[in-house]
């Protein structure tokens, strides 16, 4: 039975696959033993700090280091941003770093970026982006990009056709990543050629090459080295300016290591921001709560760059669209993936709409989903067979209750939402666009396979017989038709003699291992405070589809982590920022809130495995999971004080706003 | 960040604490749980020669009950002992409940009393980097002369931003503090300047060694209502405590409410101790006491949570506190 090509074992025959197996580097993670970059001190090491620009748009004039160069400790300056550097030194949010220091302690490198002198011509920023731009402004002003203008299907006729439709504002602010191991790293040369660098990254195959590019040097004189990551999320896939500077400041001091690691304050202000998304919506059904049309003017930051786009109706296949999108060119901070890039905000506006308008067509938005199921192709079948099973997780069709059925006051309401999800990525090197485990273990199992042919091959004159008729099962080598005819895998191995195996996996390779595009649903049930608009999450219920469960609890984690991201950002997380002085106000975590323990209430999580998933191999969870929270709950919020609140995240005093505006128009809708 | 340098010293004694601070003032701070200057020191707002470690002195540390007079609180108690204390929970449950609403169950094991009545004032452009504040030109509480809060302004906003005092407060809780001239006794009251930068008076060269809590003001019914927009650990946005003491027949003897978290002091609603003396506890006196509370709070924008929101949220925690407080939720 020597295979000739790759294919997962069925599920009769797996041994470890879809196993609850604890983490193998769980222990030392839990117990403070696992040593990460930022906890690293290496012999004679240096400390870096930073001048960082205060001006959220500048221009660098000019720079003087004289006075930092000549203090005592002070070994090595690097100018990371100079007059002549980028567009003639323009500088486009606070907090860029401009001149690098090393030095033999922290207060030392601290006192010399003090005496570094910088020079800038402050410019005009832009740091809100929440109010929908003028289309006829925007198009002569430099800072709104309209970035792309699309029709499909004749929307015109379609919102004619339409018996009931809906209107409204729907969206999520600039977050920052704020990962538990802050971005940087430890650089050091140990001869003039060879760089050997400690960073915390998503990507240790890969950001050699990106430092040995930016300091043009040859990629294989870069060794790369990691212990553990404290998350990345997207944000640890690319070189950052102060890992250069490390790498840099280390050359200049004679190749001894210097260590640049962000405080908490600088990775809120600088380590990557996740962009805004806020788009006027307007949806159109017929009364049987067949979806019709879409419509939408979108609006969102890019940061100072490109102005990026919006694929929105999300998943969505609705017949008749009219979009618009405009790129907000503005100083809040550079844009970076953030876990599932740009889909959490497509969601939040689609199925807040789609919900807005479930509401009104007095439908439960469960029913509205399966009535318009088949726009949903390619994955229709996953998601109703996910709807049903959160149905019975959430005790959906038992609890539902019209939008808004409750109209006492200071009463907490409770309520519960629907959500549904999707994801799709290309495969990547790094650990980032949730390929790890599709690309990792495909690429382990093809070496395995091979591995085992190869040791077969070997061994089968030991058991007199065919490597074809030869199998490996519960620790044994063994002749298939006669199991006592066996080695054990300690003896099959000691025929290898001197000659080990060494076999490379690949990931894309031959086989149908992995697949990508997931479904998944999630509810949550809220409960809102009318009095103070404060949101408490009872229960979230996530139903995730990922192919072929190699490890479910590891899975299982990573949809609890996501769905606590998720509550993150819908409820507190935003970069809220200073209009007169361009800065970030919440740089603490004070202030810069994610949720604890005790706010992410009940979380369930089940994943779709067995016939019509299995087969499809393995496909990455990291991202699709973190998608849907935010629609999820900002729905369920809608049902339970039955007013749409338009923007995340669903902080109490727009909670009461939205209410107040309700009642002042009349009652709630 | 870390921290900046400083001499540690570590008396074992009320009178060799007091002699430090004598030898060493201005250049000297306390530290007992630490939980508030360490983040503080680390963001160069303190920036002491000196830190007097009062931890080893071992009297501060005790819950001393004395009949006739009433409760001693060491200023060294840590806020869990007082959450975790069947004493006070039964003679002071305001206190109580105000202490377990306090950050986080480990910052509670660290956080003392003392330090919680001597909490630092918060404020969005003052709880910062060093080099944050520089980028924004500094503020009156530290190294400036502007206020962001309230542009043109000469007086600093900062909130009072602990949860225990607005209970002591209900409790007309007094302090002990000890100087250089021995002990005094200062009722808490009079302890606040209500002003964000000087906002006690507490001289330099004294620390708080005691909180002394009267027998008249055991047995009152007390809540604590606190914002937060997290459960797991936030200071308070908004805070009310309220204490009161009922008759057989359900009519308030007495009551007291106090405000925290809006204002750069806690203060007592004075108002509200007569509108709910004499009366029967309803829907209707609480709210009134809602909008006493209401009018004393002067919210700035010292939080990202707008100051019109932050009072309308005293008018409603008050009306909850008093409700909750006369029906033992």
């Amino acid at each position: 039975m020597a295979e000739n090509t790759y294919q997962w074992p069925d599920a009769s025959k797996r041994k470890l696959i879809g196993k609850r197996m604890n983490r193998v580097d769980g222990p030392v993670k839990a117990s403070g033993r696992a040593k990460y970059t930022y906890d690293l001190v290496r012999p004679n090491m240096l400390y870096g700090d930073s001048v960082k620009c205060p001006y959220a748009h500048a221009r660098v004039k000019s720079i003087d280091t004289s006075a930092a160069e000549k203090m005592p400790g002070v070994k090595a300056v690097h100018v990371i941003h100079g007059p002549d550097d980028g567009a003639k030194g323009e500088v486009f949010w606070a907090g860029t770093d401009i001149v690098a220091v090393a030095a033999v302690d922290e207060p030392t490198a601290r006192d010399a970026v003090r005496a570094i002198k910088v020079e800038y011509e402050q410019l005009p920023h832009l740091v809100l982006n929440d109010k929908e731009p003028n289309l006829a402004e925007a198009e002569k002003s430099e800072l709104y990009k309209v970035a792309s203008k699309e029709t499909v299907g004749d929307p015109n006729s379609a919102f004619q056709q339409s018996e009931v439709t809906h209107e409204g504002y729907y969206g999520s602010p600039v977050i920052t990543h704020c990962c538990l191991e802050t971005h940087g790293s430890v650089a050091e040369w140990p001869d003039k050629d060879h760089l050997f660098l400690h960073i915390s990254t998503q990507n240790v195959p890969g950001i050699g090459e990106q430092v040995a590019k930016a300091i043009d040097m040859p990629a294989s004189n870069v060794h790369v080295h990691q212990d553990h990551v404290g998350g990345g999320f997207g944000s640890k896939l690319g070189l950052d300016p102060w890992g250069v500077a490390a790498a840099q400041l280390s050359k200049k001091a004679g190749g001894v290591p210097v260590k640049m690691m962000l405080n908490r304050a600088t990775e809120l202000e600088t380590a990557g921001c996740r962009p805004s998304a806020y788009a006027r919506v307007k949806v159109g059904a017929k009364k049987d709560g067949t979806l019709l049309a879409w419509e939408s003017y979108a609006w969102g930051s890019g940061g100072p760059g490109a102005p990026g786009s919006l694929a929105i109706p999300y998943v969505w296949k609705v017949p008749n669209q009219q979009k618009q999108y405009v790129g907000v060119v503005n100083h809040i901070g550079p844009s970076r993936a953030w876990r599932a890039p740009n889909h959490p905000q497509m969601c939040v506006i689609t199925m807040g709409a789609l919900d807005d308008l479930a509401a009104k067509l007095g439908m439960d938005t469960f029913d509205f989903v399966k009535k318009n199921i088949d726009l949903l192709d390619p994955r229709s079948k996953i998601y109703s067979e996910e709807l049903d099973v959160a149905n019975d997780l959430m005790q959906w069709k038992a609890r539902w209750h019209p939008r808004g059925d409750s109209d006492t006051l200071g009463i907490p309401m409770e309520a519960i939402s629907l959500q549904i999800g999707d994801n799709q990525y290309p495969p990547d090197s790094a650990s980032g666009g949730s390929s790890t485990i599709g690309g990792v273990s495909s690429a382990t199992f093809r070496a395995a396979t091979d591995a085992k042919r190869q040791l077969i091959a070997k061994v089968a004159p030991a058991l007199n017989a065919q490597p074809a008729d030869l199998e490996v099962a519960d620790g044994r080598v063994r002749v298939a038709s006669d199991a006592s005819r066996s080695l054990s895998w300690k003896e099959a191995c000691s025929k290898l003699g001197a000659q080990t195996l060494t076999v490379r996996g690949t990931n894309p390779g031959e086989g149908d291992l992995t697949n990508s595009g997931v479904g998944g649903v999630q509810m949550a049930d809220v409960s809102v405070d009318t009095e103070t608009g404060i949101v408490k999450i009872n229960k979230m219920v996530a139903v995730q589809d990922c192919g072929l469960v190699i490890s479910p609890k590891q899975a299982e984690s990573q949809v609890l982590g996501a769905m606590i991201m998720g509550v993150s950002y819908a409820l507190y997380e935003e970069k809220v920022m200073d209009q007169t002085t361009g800065t970030m106000l919440n740089t603490n975590m004070d202030n810069y809130r994610l949720a604890g323990i005790g706010d992410v209430g009940e979380l369930v999580v089940r994943l779709m495995t067995g016939p019509g998933y299995d087969e499809r191999g393995v496909i990455g969870i990291g991202e699709p999971p973190t998608v849907s929270p935010g629609a999820a709950i900002s729905n369920a919020v809608a049902n339970a004080i039955g007013v749409r609140v338009p923007f995340l995240p669903l902080t109490p005093d727009r909670v009461l706003e939205a209410l107040e505006k309700a009642q002042g128009e009349g009652g709630r809708a | 960040m870390s921290l900046p340098p400083f001499k540690l010293l570590r008396p074992r004694s009320i009178e060799d604490a007091a002699g430090y601070l004598s030898a060493h003032a201005p250049d000297i701070q306390i530290i007992a749980g630490g939980t508030d200057l360490l983040p503080s020191m680390k963001q160069r707002l303190f920036t002491p020669k000196y830190l007097l470690d009062i931890r080893g002195i071992d009297e501060l540390r005790t819950i001393r009950s004395i009949p006739g007079h009433g409760t001693e609180i060491g200023a060294l108690v840590t806020l869990s002992t007082i959450e975790d204390s069947e004493f006070i929970r039964r003679s002071y449950r305001v206190l109580r409940e105000a202490v377990a609403t306090v950050a986080s169950p480990i910052l509670r094991n660290m956080g003392t009393i003392g330090g919680n009545i001597c909490l630092d004032t918060r404020c969005l452009w003052y709880n910062q980097s060093l080099t944050w504040r520089k980028s924004c030109g500094f503020c009156i509480k530290k190294d400036g002369d502007l206020c962001h809060v309230a542009p043109g302004g000469k007086k600093c906003w900062a909130a009072f931003s602990a949860d225990s005092p607005a209970a002591l407060l209900c409790l007309e809780a007094e302090l002990e503090i000890a100087g250089p001239a021995g002990k005094r006794r200062l009722p808490l009251s009079e302890f606040y300047t209500n002003i964000g930068d000087a906002r006690m008076k507490l001289a330099n060269n004294e620390m708080l060694t005691r909180v002394f809590l009267p027998e008249r003001m055991a047995g009152y019914d007390g809540v604590y209502q606190k914002l937060r927009l997290r459960g797991s650990i936030d200071y308070p946005l908004a805070g009310v405590a309220a204490a009161l003491k009922k008759n057989a027949q359900g009519i308030i003897e007495d009551a007291r409410v106090a405000i925290t978290g809006v204002n750069p002091a806690p203060l007592l609603v004075n108002e509200a101790r007569h509108a709910l003396a004499g009366k029967m506890l309803n829907d209707h006196a609480a709210a009134v006491v809602g909008e006493l509370a209401a009018k004393v709070a002067k919210p700035l924008t010292t939080s990202l949570l707008t100051p019109e929101y932050r009072r309308e949220m005293i008018r409603v925690f008050a009306k909850r506190a008093v409700l909750g407080a006369g029906t033992g939720v």
